[in-house]
């Protein structure tokens, strides 16, 4: 068979089997009874525009698609969908057939992995939150090895798509996008007329995420709560700045009562719904959390990343690197039909927390090599390097806002879940950038 | 211009991500896993069940242990390993005749001075694993009481702490 037959074949072989396993996917997910959170799986069938809990195109789908089963297999669908297409974006890189055949098969292990999979059972927005980024980080790639207009479109609408699930992503999208056109025009990887035109697209679009993250209502009163009880409180001068900001002190009476028994509703709720704090709130309390981020700069830059050094009682776990390196994994889940009845992937993701985070640092040892090829060479034209390079500042992105608004420390795999994608993702193509390195190296010596 | 910038963002993202990768990995390596520290605490992650229902006496829990052979299961509800002791406080029967415990190659004789009898057992229990182990009672004689529940009864466990 003839070498261009082969090189035809090779994207095909992973194509049929990425098919393979959206079948399977699909028919297991319709078999498991869905997942549904009583307060917060109804708000998602409630479509506005403008305004409303939830962003508009999640409500959108959810209304549209009425019944549950539906959502699920429309879930199930488009995330494998997802994965698939960017298991076949690394063909595009047109780097060795084989190893491409290779980590092509490795993207799809971790698409179809358990923690994505449980996803599509979830009658909230964190399955098509994943499908959106994992379309975008695709797009990223087709920008730069590709450079068409159905690329920029895919961009477009996948940044679209992303900043419509979630209120968080508005926001994170409004950065993504500056931080994107500012790489394209740093790196030079856009012809002036198609960077121009997607900065005036990119502006567009960044008023609109923006207007829709200020009229979305989603919950800060209830995150604000949370963030303050669980983390803000335990260390002594953040606690003071709390209280002088008008706090009522009550309010933490009442989530220590929760805390200590079962009272029915959880202790951040409980809080949420007490009158003093929702006055507290209504006036000044909405605006707290970015206030004391501002007046916390050491908390702002390193508290993400590096808690304990602020209060010794706090571990690696309740900042970036402990959700990402354990992903959604909490008791319940562990438990969940939608867990247990799909393989886990050990290379990705483990049981235990130790071992996650000795996986999770190597993988972040081979991203570190693999920003260091061709640093002090003249040229600086390896595409693949560069994209590395703004998925990771990308990823911290992300995960530096859901830490700031919404990762409190018993919900912080779910919050940084992205980040764990991201970081995987930007792992495998590290990986491949790496061994393709090597690859030639051989060969240049064999010559 | 744009090579500097590009190689400055190279160096800091490189350095500053290879050192996150060594802080973490020693972090879960020598804080963790050498020194056999948890992130989560055992007495919040690791409970005891028993096969018997929970009973209560003006509002304290208890169970009956049945004469023979009785299941404690251990399970862990986090994704840590956790070591530690797990210790149970056995009462007398309504018969008095309760005796002696046996539990993994132990025997323990109920100490009629203090009117009690203390299980210790040193476990290690993996991420969310469930495990379990057998706690005989052994009475003088059959003990039963004649209020119409037909339980043979073997102690009364009114408490347990795991440490």
């Amino acid at each position: 068979m003839s070498n261009s037959i082969i090189g035809k074949l090779i994207p095909i072989v992973s194509l049929v089997l990425g098919l393979i396993l959206t079948f399977y996917r699909t028919t297991s997910s319709l078999e498991l009874q869905p997942v549904i959170d009583p307060y917060d799986s109804p708000s998602y069938f409630n479509f506005k525009l403008i305004g409303g809990v939830r962003m508009p195109i999640i409500t959108f789908i959810f209304s549209r698609l009425e019944t549950y089963e539906n959502i699920i297999l429309f879930q199930s669908v488009l995330s494998s969908f997802s994965w698939i297409f960017l298991s076949q974006v690394i063909f595009a890189l047109k780097l060795n057939r084989w190893l491409s055949l290779v980590f092509s098969i490795l993207i799809l292990s971790l698409g179809f992995s358990n923690q994505v999979f449980l996803l599509d059972g979830f009658i909230n927005a964190e399955s098509l939150n994943i499908t959106a980024l994992v379309l975008w980080i695709s797009s990223v790639f087709l920008i730069i090895v590709k450079k068409n207009l159905s690329s920029y479109l895919l961009f477009i609408l996948s940044v679209t798509f992303y900043a419509g699930i979630k209120s968080i992503n508005a926001l994170s999208a409004v950065f993504l996008l500056i931080l994107f056109i500012a790489f394209l025009f740093i790196v030079g990887e856009t012809k002036r007329r198609a960077g121009l035109t997607l900065s005036a697209v990119g502006i567009v679009l960044m008023s609109v995420f923006f207007f829709l993250f200020t009229k979305v209502d989603a919950t800060p009163i209830l995150n604000t709560s949370a963030l303050i009880n669980q983390r803000i409180w335990n260390v002594e001068s953040w606690k003071s700045y709390t209280l002088e900001q008008g706090f009522p002190p009550q309010a933490r009476s009442t989530y220590s009562r929760f805390k200590s028994r079962n009272l029915g509703i959880p202790p951040d709720a409980a809080v949420s719904i007490q009158p003093d704090y929702k006055k507290w709130f209504d006036e000044s309390g909405n605006s707290f959390l970015v206030n004391f981020m501002i007046h916390n700069p050491d908390y702002t830059i390193f508290g993400p990343i590096a808690l304990p050094i602020f209060e010794q009682k706090t571990y690696l776990s309740g900042t970036i690197w402990g959700g990402a390196a354990t992903g959604i994994l909490y008791d319940e889940i562990f438990n969940n039909e939608w867990f247990k009845s799909w393989p886990m992937n050990e290379i990705f993701w483990s049981l235990d927390r130790n071992s996650g985070y000795i996986k999770f640092s190597i993988f972040l040892i081979v991203i570190a090599l693999s920003l260091v090829p061709n640093l002090f060479s003249k040229k600086y034209e390896n595409q693949l390097q560069k994209v590395i390079m703004f998925l990771l500042v990308m990823g911290l992105v992300l995960s530096y806002l859901a830490w700031w608004f919404g990762s409190t420390p018993s919900d912080i795999g779910r919050h940084q879940f992205p980040f764990a994608i991201v970081i995987r993702i930007v792992f495998i193509f590290s990986l491949i950038y790496l061994t393709q390195i090597l690859i030639n190296k051989f060969r240049r010596l064999n010559n | 211009m744009v090579k500097k910038i590009y190689t400055s963002l190279q160096v800091i993202f490189s350095v500053s991500t290879g050192l996150s990768a060594i802080l973490i990995f020693s972090y879960a390596l020598f804080y963790l896993q050498i020194q056999e520290r948890t992130e989560t605490k055992i007495e919040e992650n690791v409970v005891l069940r028993f096969n018997q229902p929970t009973e209560y006496l003006e509002g304290n829990a208890f169970w009956w242990l049945l004469e023979g052979s009785n299941t404690v299961n251990i399970v862990n509800f986090s994704n840590e390993k956790h070591k530690g002791l797990i210790k149970i406080e056995l009462h007398q029967n309504p018969c008095s005749n309760f005796q002696t415990a046996k539990y993994s190659n132990k025997v323990i004789d109920f100490d009629k001075k203090s009117d009690r009898l203390f299980v210790e057992e040193v476990f290690s229990i993996g991420p969310y694993e469930k495990k379990s182990f057998e706690l005989q009672i052994l009475n003088g004689q059959k003990c039963r009481v004649d209020n119409g529940d037909s339980r043979e009864f073997g102690a009364k466990l009114v408490g347990w702490t795991i440490q």
